[in-house]
């Protein structure tokens, strides 16, 4: 039998509540909103940053580009989705699952790279694993590691890495 | 007839050197001016502002063959300083002819911890040179980036030599960094092509217009004594490496004098146990950090106490060695 209208939401559609989510464990982040924030090499050593909703659509965006020419040496967060299909399994493919990646964009410009701490995309890239990588609440079961890859653009003026995390929910 | 001259050549030549004289003593473009500091007369003439753009004004600027001037001299002609850009060889040398352009900009950069040009900068010749580009890279997939370009002339001399490529510095309120340099194309003056870079509150001073102006003044920020009770001031790094040996020195002063005077206790807190005391006396401490990524991020605080019960401390942050 098939049905008119869908129970419940499918993967895709949940994408505003992932985002949400995703984006409320980044803000609550200590270490995360100061390298965002603070520009300087002892951002992990100043005041935690404690108007956090502040750094959205300023230096983290929901969406993969940062649409306001930038200017100012900076450091950004950007959201991104990729590869949503069917969940796939070996040569098995579930029609009830559907999986995609979450992936994180960060860059940030060559002069703030070295702080105090280390080296800033290298401290920003740990964090990010430590809340994601196997986090719960976000489909079904856990968030699981896929990839991280190296970013460079703009006369690699501005660089660093890209790191995306499977998702898996019910269709 | 010596004053005429004893050949048919010189006589000519003080002929025709009689003639520029002539004119150039009566003519009504003849005014006063400062090159390279030194007063004369020069003689000014229009020429065609169809070039370049219409973007600047250019002059012939005429002057006895006694003058001064050369490619790169400045002159100051009514309220403005303009750069001479020529200087023509005459087949008949009975005067000196020069193309001259207002500067449109002044240009600091830091020379250690100075600005150049005694602390008041260059006159520079800028021009935009982003012909039909927006000035914004719009090729990137994740952000758009400024990325306009200039070309900017500076007069020749050591300072201005000294810029290198990758250096910073400000044009009308943004930063641009030189990626290419040619002192050799117009002897005299140098020209640079600069591609935008991005502004750096932290290191920039945009309101005196010098980039890299924060990280060339040292900032010593160990405070000297103010009050006039005792007091204890620990000199030393704010901020140590893990893996280093630091040494904190302590000083008493009573009244704002400095006095013989030691401590007799140190004390370190140090809640992550990263500090190591390898050697201390009345007057330093120095001490070891832990060779310990994990200690990256923590604080320590030196205290040194006089016989007296006088107190001073120091909060030193253990950073990274990368």
């Amino acid at each position: 039998m098939t049905k008119d209208t869908k129970r419940g939401q499918s993967t895709i559609q949940k994408l505003p509540q992932y985002k949400m989510d995703v984006l409320g464990r980044v803000l609550e982040s200590e270490t995360l909103t100061k390298l965002l924030h603070y520009d300087k090499p002892d951002a992990l050593f100043l005041p935690k940053v404690e108007d956090t909703s502040s750094l959205l659509y300023d230096r983290v965006y929901p969406y993969r580009f940062v649409p306001k020419p930038i200017e100012e040496m900076g450091t950004y967060l950007t959201l991104g989705v990729n590869g949503f299909r069917r969940h796939e399994e070996g040569y098995k493919i579930y029609d009830d699952y559907q999986s995609g990646e979450i992936y994180f964009y960060m860059f940030t410009h060559v002069d703030l790279m070295r702080t105090d701490s280390g080296v800033r995309q290298d401290l920003m890239l740990g964090e990010i694993d430590n809340l994601f990588d196997g986090a719960k609440g976000f489909g079904m079961g856990e968030l699981k590691l896929r990839y991280v890859n190296e970013l460079w653009m703009h006369n690699n003026k501005f660089g660093v890495y890209s790191i995306a995390f499977t998702i898996t929910d019910f269709k | 007839m010596s004053a005429k001259g004893s050949t048919a050549y010189e006589r000519s030549l003080n002929n025709a050197t009689r003639t520029f004289e002539r004119w150039f003593n009566n003519s009504i473009g003849r005014e006063k001016v400062l090159i390279d500091e030194v007063e004369q007369f020069a003689v000014f003439q229009d020429q065609n502002q169809n070039n370049n753009k219409e973007l600047s004004d250019d002059k012939y600027m005429v002057v006895e063959n006694s003058s001064n001037v050369k490619v790169g001299s400045f002159v100051k002609w009514r309220n403005g300083t303009w750069m001479v850009f020529t200087d023509e060889h005459k087949t008949i040398p009975t005067h000196k002819q020069s193309k001259v352009k207002e500067s449109n900009g002044i240009i600091k950069w830091m020379i250690g911890d100075k600005i150049s040009g005694n602390g008041n900068g260059y006159p520079a010749f800028i021009q935009n040179q982003t012909l039909y580009t927006l000035g914004i890279s719009t090729s990137g997939t994740h952000s758009w980036i400024v990325n306009a370009k200039m070309t900017m002339y500076l007069q020749d001399n050591i300072e201005s030599r000294n810029i290198q490529i990758g250096q910073r510095i400000v044009i009308g309120g943004a930063i641009y960094q030189v990626m290419f340099k040619d002192y050799v194309s117009r002897q005299g003056l140098i020209n640079y092509l600069l591609e935008e870079d991005f502004v750096n509150e932290n290191v920039d001073n945009m309101e005196l217009g010098v980039a890299n102006y924060y990280s060339s003044i040292s900032s010593d920020t160990t405070s000297e004594p103010i009050g006039i009770t005792k007091e204890v001031i620990i000199k030393g790094a704010d901020k140590a490496k893990i893996g280093s040996l630091v040494t904190y020195e302590a000083s008493v002063f009573q009244d704002g004098n400095l006095l013989s005077e030691g401590v007799t206790e140190w004390t370190i807190a140090d809640t992550e146990e990263v500090a190591t005391v390898s050697e201390q006396t009345d007057k330093f401490i120095t001490i070891r950090f832990e060779n310990n990524f994990k200690k990256v991020g923590s604080v320590i605080t030196v205290i040194g106490k006089t016989a007296d019960g006088v107190i001073g401390s120091k909060s030193v942050n253990i950073i990274s060695p990368y």
